[in-house]
């Protein structure tokens, strides 16, 4: 099927990957991105929830998740929804392509 | 509190930035996470101030793409054709207010649009030059006066040489005028310009056919050389736009001389008025001789012909300020100064000045005034429509009460009644511009010469455009909003028997203010009118009535080969014109008065010298024997020059003025004193042997330097003016005139024949422009005032005919009713009257440039001013409250 290729900004593709392996809240989605993509790659917590926001406008994503059994109910946890993952994995085969390409031209390893 | 409630405040203040809907939703868990963040990281302030920054930039943005939306909306729901649509049907079935309401708007702003472009045009538009922002007029400036004076070319140049802080200096030495002709045909009047071959290279134009003045060809007289550069109207004019004119020959003053360029169709040189050059320029010949070697102005004056005083014009190098450029100009000038001998440097300083504002800066306060003028106007036609939209707006209260009973929002009934607004707007501009486009050209015809002469008329940016946004936003508010508010729930019954109802409200006030701005017009008008009458009652120290004046410029090289020649010839002709039946006097003036001449040069008394002379300065005319008796200038002792005196001198002898009298001798009485003043070169010492009355011969406003006449032999300069004064039919006189000088001399050209009456009605031009103006503007402010009070008060009268005809039938008289309508109209309108006091208060004294004779809080001008707008109020509200008594109780009952 030919879908129309959404382009995603890094942080919407970092925020649905924090968001690929379970359900978290403001700061776990900044936490995650620290911990996995490195500090530089964390946004503040305005320009996350703004790229929240738009990703909720998109269908990306769902707020009001639940969260486990303990969470604080001031906190709200984000889910991926089936467009998001879906946009997940579509923006990740397309730049596996990208970097099978650079391979190709000898850039990497 | 702890550093997490700190924090947490500051977090919801930065959260406000956000909607309100993304707020509620998301802002507690954003505030939680900063916390989460800040307290598992150990962050301190500085963090916090970051993250609040980002929370505020996120807000706005969100808001800001929620504008978008909301604009999109708007337009969406705005521009479908139907909206439009209906909105024209409103407005036709309403002609009378459709029609007064575009005809207010339009006539307002078209003429507050043909001013706007005047003032565009002359003052507010940079000059067509490259960078206009980087050029600077050198000056001298007289110390003690402040007044500018052209600096000598010696002083240009070495400020061009010692001192990086110009890319380029021109110069122009000096106008005068002189003859052209094609190698064979009529001789015409033309002026010419002398000036540094990179002047037109410094202003940055490149000439629209062949070269500019970049290369001199050889020569000594910078008139002897031999190319040209011609502008663009002369090469229509007298060459009738050949398109092969570059290398062809002309007769310039008789001698032959090469066209090397056409200037552009636009090109002004771009001077303030008293810098002495007379505008515009027709032939510009390249000063050949370097600067360094003109003559140096140094009190030891030469005489006009000779003189190398000039203009400087320069451009700013890269990077160079205008204050770095005045210093280092000043500079060089100290140092120029303390190696010359002192008479050069009396009293005199050096500036620099933005050329632009320096060229405009006399009409500054005209062009200011102008433009309050047009404001307050647009400002009175908008308020004026404004009331005519809300009480359209009353009339269809019955229409939006059952839209909104039947669950139209006030955001409907906006939209459509925006729509309504944008149309008559849009209309308004149209109108607006015919009529602006129409009165530009006998705008620009009629005003005077100081407003016209920098730059042609031309569309002020803002001027249609801007005042239909203007329009638009303020119909909106003032009328369009107040009239939404009615028809709201509470008022079913469509009758509104409370004075204070809002539409009505709403009215008073915007009258209020039409009142309040007319009589800032009004006010403004009167200070006008009193110093146009002032203005007429200045005694110029002349007769203006019955003569007539022109000039010539005796240059013909075969014909005048030098002083003697000149001043045969004028003898001669003065002998022909007075022979002339019906002619009582004819003189000759080099430099008439009021023609913006200026030629004054320091004098002393007897056997001074020049170093000795100080700072005072007279005024230099050189006259024929005829001239006093001829102008109507008084003779208050002594005698004036004889006929003998005109060809040949035993000895030298001046005639002075009153003025100079008392400066020179206590008590005036002169007669027989030596005065010392420059001439030709050297210092002469002559005997006062007449003393006349003062003339002002720069301008009507001021007093005027006190001046020193010799007889024209002395200077024989070769542009005179001859004053004939006759009791003839000016037009068949001048016929002779023309008949005479073209018999004695045909090779001389005549220009600038006018009655004397001509010059002083110049003068007097600006100030009867900006009257005439103003007093419009007032006009039409009062007008607009006197229909809003009249609509208002007539209105209410027939809403409350029945309340009126209840009281009368209780007994109330018709006088007491009418009392009633009156008290309730003046009361009000006062206090209009009161705002608009306080107004003009404070805007009064920026009008002060414009006044003579007057100061601006003049009280009679201020009383008289006010009580003609409390007249026209009273007559307003007179009227409808004169129905109002006239109303028969029964008839009024019965109808309510």
């Amino acid at each position: 099927m030919a879908s129309k290729t959404l382009s995603l900004t890094p942080l919407t593709f970092h925020v649905l990957l924090a968001l690929a392996d379970a359900n978290r809240h403001g700061y776990g989605i900044i936490k995650e991105i620290a911990a996995r993509a490195g500090a530089r790659a964390a946004p503040t917590t305005g320009a996350l929830y703004l790229a929240l926001q738009r990703m909720e406008g998109e269908g990306l994503v769902e707020g009001d998740a639940k969260g486990p059994a303990d969470a604080d109910a001031r906190r709200r946890y984000y889910r991926l929804t089936a467009k998001g993952k879906e946009a997940a994995r579509q923006e990740t085969r397309r730049l596996s392509g990208l970097v099978s390409q650079a391979r190709a031209k000898n850039l990497v390893g | 509190m702890s550093v997490a409630g700190w924090t947490k405040r500051l977090l919801r203040l930065c959260l406000r930035t956000w909607p309100h809907p993304q707020r509620r939703r998301v802002g507690d868990s954003l505030i939680q996470a900063v916390e989460d963040a800040r307290r598992e990281e150990g962050h301190g302030f500085h963090w916090v101030l970051l993250e609040c920054g980002s929370i505020v930039a996120s807000g706005l943005r969100l808001r800001w793409s929620g504008w978008a939306g909301l604009r999109w909306s708007v337009a969406a729901n705005v521009v479908p054709i139907g909206q439009w649509r209906a909105a024209w049907k409103q407005l036709r079935r309403a002609p009378a207010f459709a029609v007064g309401a575009v005809a207010t708007l339009g006539v307002a702003s078209g003429a507050g649009a043909a001013v706007l472009g005047l003032v565009q045009g002359a003052f507010l538009r940079p000059p067509d030059y490259e960078r206009p922002s980087e050029l600077a007029f050198i000056w001298n400036t007289d110390e003690e006066t402040g007044e500018r004076l052209r600096p000598s070319g010696p002083d240009v140049a070495a400020i061009r040489d010692g001192t990086g802080a110009f890319s380029s200096v021109a110069f122009i030495n000096g106008v005068t005028d002189g003859s052209f002709a094609r190698t064979t045909g009529p001789v015409g009047h033309v002026r010419i310009a002398t000036a540094t071959p990179g002047l037109f290279r410094t202003l940055g134009v490149a000439p629209a056919l062949g070269r500019s003045l970049d290369t001199p060809v050889g020569g000594e007289n910078a008139l002897a050389s031999e190319s040209v550069v011609i502008s663009h109207g002369l090469w229509q004019s007298a060459l009738g736009a050949d398109p092969d004119v570059v290398g062809a020959t002309v007769l310039l003053n008789g001698s032959p001389v090469l066209v090397e360029g056409v200037l552009p169709a636009g090109f002004r040189l771009v001077v303030p008025p008293d810098a002495g050059l007379a505008l515009p320029m027709d032939v510009w010949v390249p000063l050949v001789d370097p600067l360094e070697t003109l003559r140096r102005a140094d009190g030891r004056q030469t005489d006009r012909d000779s003189d190398n005083s000039g203009i400087a014009i320069a451009r700013l190098a890269s990077g160079v300020t205008f204050a770095q450029a005045r210093s280092e100009a000043q500079a060089v000038w100290q140092r120029e100064a303390a190696e010359l001998p002192r008479r050069g440097r009396v009293g005199l300083a050096l500036s620099v000045r933005p050329l632009h504002a320096d060229a405009t800066a006399h009409a500054r306060g005209l062009f200011r005034a102008l433009l309050v003028g047009v404001a307050l106007l647009f400002f009175i036609a908008c308020l004026n429509v404004s009331t005519l939209v809300l009480a359209r707006g009353l009339q269809r209260r019955p229409e939006f009460t059952v839209r909104r009973a039947l669950g139209a929002h006030s955001r409907d009934l906006l939209r459509q009644l925006s729509a309504e607004t944008g149309v008559l707007v849009l209309l308004a501009a149209v109108v607006g511009y015919a009529v602006a486009s129409g009165s530009a050209r006998a705008l620009v015809a009629w005003a005077p010469a100081e407003l016209t002469g920098l730059a042609p008329w031309s569309w002020h940016p803002l001027a249609l455009v801007g005042g239909a946004a203007a329009a638009g936003l303020l119909l909106l508010g003032f009328g369009t909003a107040p009239a939404l508010r009615l028809g709201k729930a509470g008022d079913l019954d469509g009758r509104d028997l409370r004075r204070g109802a809002v539409g009505g409200r709403a009215r008073r006030a915007l009258v209020l203010c039409e009142v309040a701005v007319s009589v800032v017009l009004v006010l403004a008008a009167g200070l006008l009118f009193r110093t146009a009458l002032e203005l007429r009652g200045v005694r110029p120290g002349f007769d203006p009535e019955g003569a007539v004046s022109f000039s010539v410029s005796l240059r013909a090289p075969d014909r005048f080969r030098g002083p003697r020649d000149r001043a045969r010839f004028v003898r001669g002709v003065t002998d022909a014109i007075s022979a002339l039946p019906g002619v009582s006097a004819a003189g000759v003036i080099v430099g008439l008065p009021l023609g913006g001449d200026r030629w004054s040069q320091p004098w002393g008394g007897r056997g001074t010298t020049p170093e000795e002379w100080g700072n005072t300065r007279a005024d230099f005319r050189a006259v024929s024997s005829g001239y006093f008796e001829a102008m109507g200038v008084a003779l208050r002792g002594g005698r004036v020059f004889t006929s003998d005196e005109d060809l040949r001198e035993e000895r030298r002898v001046a005639v002075v003025d009153v003025s100079l009298a008392e400066a020179l001798v206590r008590g005036g009485q002169a007669l027989g004193y030596n005065i010392t003043f420059p001439l030709d070169g050297s210092v002469v010492e002559a005997e006062i042997v007449g003393i006349v009355e003062h003339v002002r011969y720069h301008d009507l406003e001021a007093d005027g330097a006190p001046t020193i006449y010799v007889p024209y032999r002395q200077e024989a300069s070769r542009d005179a003016s001859f004053v004939v004064r006759s009791e003839r039919d000016l037009d068949e006189l001048a016929g002779q005139l023309r008949a005479v000088l073209q018999r004695m001399g045909p090779e001389v050209p005549v220009y600038g024949m006018a009655p004397l009456t001509a010059t002083v009605d110049r003068a007097q031009a600006p100030t009867r422009f900006a009257l005439t103006l103003m007093a419009l503007f007032a006009a039409f402010g009062v007008l607009a005032s006197a229909a809003g009070l009249y609509g208002i008060l007539a209105f209410d009268v027939t809403r409350r005919s029945g309340e009126i005809g209840l009281r009368m039938a209780l007994g109330a008289s018709a006088g007491e009713v009418q009392k009633h309508t009156l008290i309730d109209g003046l009361r009000f309108a006062s206090a209009g009257v009161v705002a608009g006091v306080f107004a003009a208060w404070l805007l009064a004294p920026g009008l002060e440039p414009l006044l003579f004779g007057v100061g601006s809080r003049d009280a009679a001008t201020w009383t008289g001013s006010i009580v003609v707008v409390l007249v026209v109020v009273f007559l307003s509200s007179w009227l409808p409250s004169r129905r109002a008594s006239r109303l028969s109780p029964s008839t009024a009952l019965r109808g309510s």
